[in-house]
């Protein structure tokens, strides 16, 4: 196995993607503790591995090693006989070097004399160093941050899946269901938690978790549940796929699920469309919706934000003027409006709104009211209202939801089912800053039973 | 070799011995063709098509083909991750770039392609296609007598090409032939990008064998030189193993010096 410069720079590529799979595209964020040669092993199929995971840092998830086309693989055994082979020729003298940098990293290349099989990387040390302090840093605040505004609780020490399969299967079996006990297990864990019982209990006992709901229980409570249970791609398709049907169709669910998630949660559900639906969720919202809803919600749940922070000003400007004339001459479902919405990162649409209130004077979603009664001009609302602050969206919607006679069961459980892990605390705070009331006590007043119980379990209510 | 010439400064002092311009040119030329052929075989083809689609949008209309190319020949995760790449490159959405800087009729209909994430399952609903086809039908023929939409504008034939999955849009075609007397092709003559999307979504085996023929004829232009180059070279991603391998002949014959050996390298390359 010949390696020459190019196929070392190709090795350093696929090492780079994978450690950006890693932080960007992996939940949770998998921070390597020791990239170095000696954890990046090339088989003899050319295949690039990265090892070493054992002691990583802020994985909640079992360590993994890379493949490289950036499919998950598996974990090497410690004593992988690559492993020793690398180790073994690790001691041969460096006779050429260069420097060599790629977006921004720095690496020296070293070039061994000796037998032609095997690989020599080395990171420059004040690269790996740098990596370490700025990375590991960098997660664990976001990791800390994301933690504060979910109103999950999950015990700090959790029991293992089988103890918990084996209490859930319990609860299921004898005379009724011991909805307490379900409760107490499946309130408290997130999703990976989640995930890993429903495979684990489905080997034990032959049979999904969720059909067992199913048989068991009816009503608002179940619902709530079986929302709850789902892996929140999963949830999002079901709660897509319902809007798209006639007698449930909605398109404000599939607006808010287009707009409040990531790109790339929004990218999850659609690939889970897919899985369960076996057809896209575009085709579906193409095939059931029409006119100028159509026109706005198909680029919406078509879309694929760039992420970053990156703002152009000039950008900003020049789309605040233009979103200016064509709500001034009311052609609200233009076709340069609803790019700028459907294409635009976040970070983006924020500055072109700030600036469009800045030249204005007026909040966007404030010359947009011109007709109450318009139901398009409404989904648009919501829709800025989506993508710059979702909390104040799902404030209104919960209020919306709990003030009705009858409570709107639906809404309220789609909120916290579907915010409790990301962003409920922050919209509770919300709801207690303009209705003066908290979050938990006006569930209380307005549902009753186990479902009103794993209510308050999710929206992180604590029993006094 | 042209260093051991002596003579060279000929009788006046001023003129020497200079290389033929278009000599110049010429090797520049082919070294480009050599060098463009060998780095985009070596990206990552993610990041191989995040930059083939910036260098389309941005030498304009007569370039838009190749984003249609890419966007229909590639699988739903493989334009995903070219999607990604953008991303990271670029530090925009192809998505966005396309909606602002594309200005003409084209515009939705490339934005939506490129925005596609197809099913690819085999599943396919025969009630809807009727329907389907009798509604690109009825918006390609409407075309043609009222010339001021073009149908790649219509809302219907957007959703239907830009949604439906590969397979399903085959059915849509067969139903087609049925209710008009010709094939879907035949019927988009008029619009190019149009007809090579069907192209390109069903029977790209079509669109790349004519690529391939335009590109080795004798009065071949530039552009149509740099498809070869591209369409050598991303071969890998896309069926078109069996296409290129027809073209070999042709290439020996028509292309020269390490530019066709490079192609004719990576085309071996690829047969392993």
């Amino acid at each position: 196995m010949k390696l020459g410069w190019i196929k070392r720079i190709n090795v350093m590529k696929v090492v780079l993607y994978a450690l950006s799979y890693m932080h960007h595209d992996f939940s949770p964020p998998i921070v390597h503790p020791d990239i170095s040669s000696k954890n990046i092993l090339l088989d003899l199929d050319n295949e690039v591995h990265i090892s070493g995971l054992w002691h990583c840092q802020a994985s909640k998830t079992h360590p993994t090693s890379i493949k490289s086309n950036g499919a998950v693989y598996g974990v090497p055994k410690e004593d992988n006989f690559l492993t020793r082979t690398l180790w073994e020729l690790d001691r041969e003298v460096a006779v050429s070097s260069r420097t060599f940098t790629w977006q921004n990293w720095e690496f020296t290349w070293t070039r061994h004399s000796g037998p032609d099989r095997h690989v020599y990387l080395s990171l420059s040390s004040a690269v790996q160093n740098c990596y370490h302090s700025l990375f590991s840093l960098q997660i664990q605040k976001e990791i800390k941050e994301e933690e504060e505004m979910a109103t999950l609780t999950v015990p700090t020490t959790v029991p293992s899946v089988s103890e918990d399969c084996e209490q859930l299967r319990k609860a299921f079996s004898g005379w009724g269901t011991n909805e307490g006990l379900i409760i107490d297990i499946l309130g408290h864990r997130n999703a990976e938690q989640r995930n890993l019982i429903r495979k684990t209990y489905a080997e034990t006992y032959g049979e999904d978790l969720l059909k067992a709901l199913d048989k068991e229980l009816s009503n608002d409570f179940e619902r709530l549940l079986l929302l709850w249970a789902l892996d929140p791609a999963e949830r999002d398709a079901l709660l897509a796929n319902e809007a798209t049907k006639r007698w449930t169709s909605s398109n404000q669910v599939l607006m808010e699920i287009a707009c409040t998630r990531s790109a790339n949660q929004l990218l999850h559900a659609r690939q889970a469309y897919h899985a369960r639906y076996k057809k896209s969720l575009e085709e579906d919202v193409a095939h059931h919706t029409t006119g100028d809803f159509r026109k706005l919600l198909l680029p919406l749940v078509s879309s694929y934000r760039y992420e970053g922070e990156e703002v152009n000003m000039t950008l900003a400007k020049t789309e605040a003027k233009l979103l200016h004339e064509k709500i001034s001459d009311k052609a609200y479902s233009d076709d340069d409006v609803i790019r700028v919405l459907a294409t635009r990162s976040k970070a983006q649409i924020n500055a072109t709104l700030n600036h469009y209130k800045n030249e204005y004077g007026n909040d966007i979603n404030k010359d947009l009211k011109a007709d109450p009664k318009d139901e398009f001009l409404a989904l648009l609302r919501s829709t800025v209202k989506c993508l710059v602050y979702p909390e104040k969206y799902f404030e209104k919607v919960l209020r919306l939801a709990i003030n009705r006679r009858g409570t709107d069961e639906g809404a309220l459980t789609r909120v916290v089912c579907t915010r409790a892990e990301v962003d409920l605390k922050i919209i509770a705070d919300e709801y207690q800053r303009r209705n003066s009331v908290p979050l938990t006590r006006a569930i209380v007043k307005d549902t009753h039973g186990d479902y009103e119980k794993l209510l308050l379990v999710l929206a992180g209510h604590v029993e006094n | 070799m042209r260093k051991g010439c002596s003579k060279f400064f000929l009788e006046d002092e001023r003129q020497f011995e200079r290389w033929n311009d278009s000599a110049i040119k010429s090797l520049k030329a082919e070294f480009k063709l050599f060098k463009d052929v060998v780095v985009l075989s070596l990206m990552h083809p993610w990041e191989r098509d995040a930059r083939l689609l910036k260098k389309a949008w941005k030498k304009g209309p007569p370039h838009y083909n190749v984003i249609v190319e890419i966007a229909c020949t590639r699988s739903s995760d493989q334009l995903l991750g070219a999607r990604k790449a953008y991303h990271s490159l670029f530090d925009r959405s192809i998505e966005e770039d396309l909606a602002s800087h594309v200005k003409g009729s084209e515009r939705k209909l490339l934005v939506a392609l490129v925005s596609a994430y197809r099913y690819e399952g085999p599943k396919v609903k025969e009630d809807a296609a009727k329907s389907e086809a009798k509604a690109l039908l009825n918006a390609i023929k409407n075309n043609n007598g009222d010339h001021k939409k073009k149908a790649m504008e219509e809302d219907e034939v957007i959703w239907i090409l830009t949604t439906r999955s590969k397979p399903h849009l085959k059915v849509v075609y067969e139903q087609y032939k049925k209710i008009s007397a010709k094939t879907i092709t035949e019927d988009l003559e008029v619009e190019l990008l149009l007809k090579e999307t069907v192209e390109c979504l069903c029977t790209p085996q079509t669109y790349f064998t004519r690529v391939f023929d335009t590109a080795l004829r004798e009065d071949a232009k530039e552009d149509a030189k740099k498809a070869l180059t591209r369409l050598v070279a991303t071969q890998e991603d896309v069926d078109l193993k069996g296409i290129a391998a027809k073209f070999e002949d042709k290439i020996k014959e028509r292309v020269k010096g390490a530019y066709k050996d490079v192609l004719l390298g990576v085309l071996a390359d690829d047969r392993k």
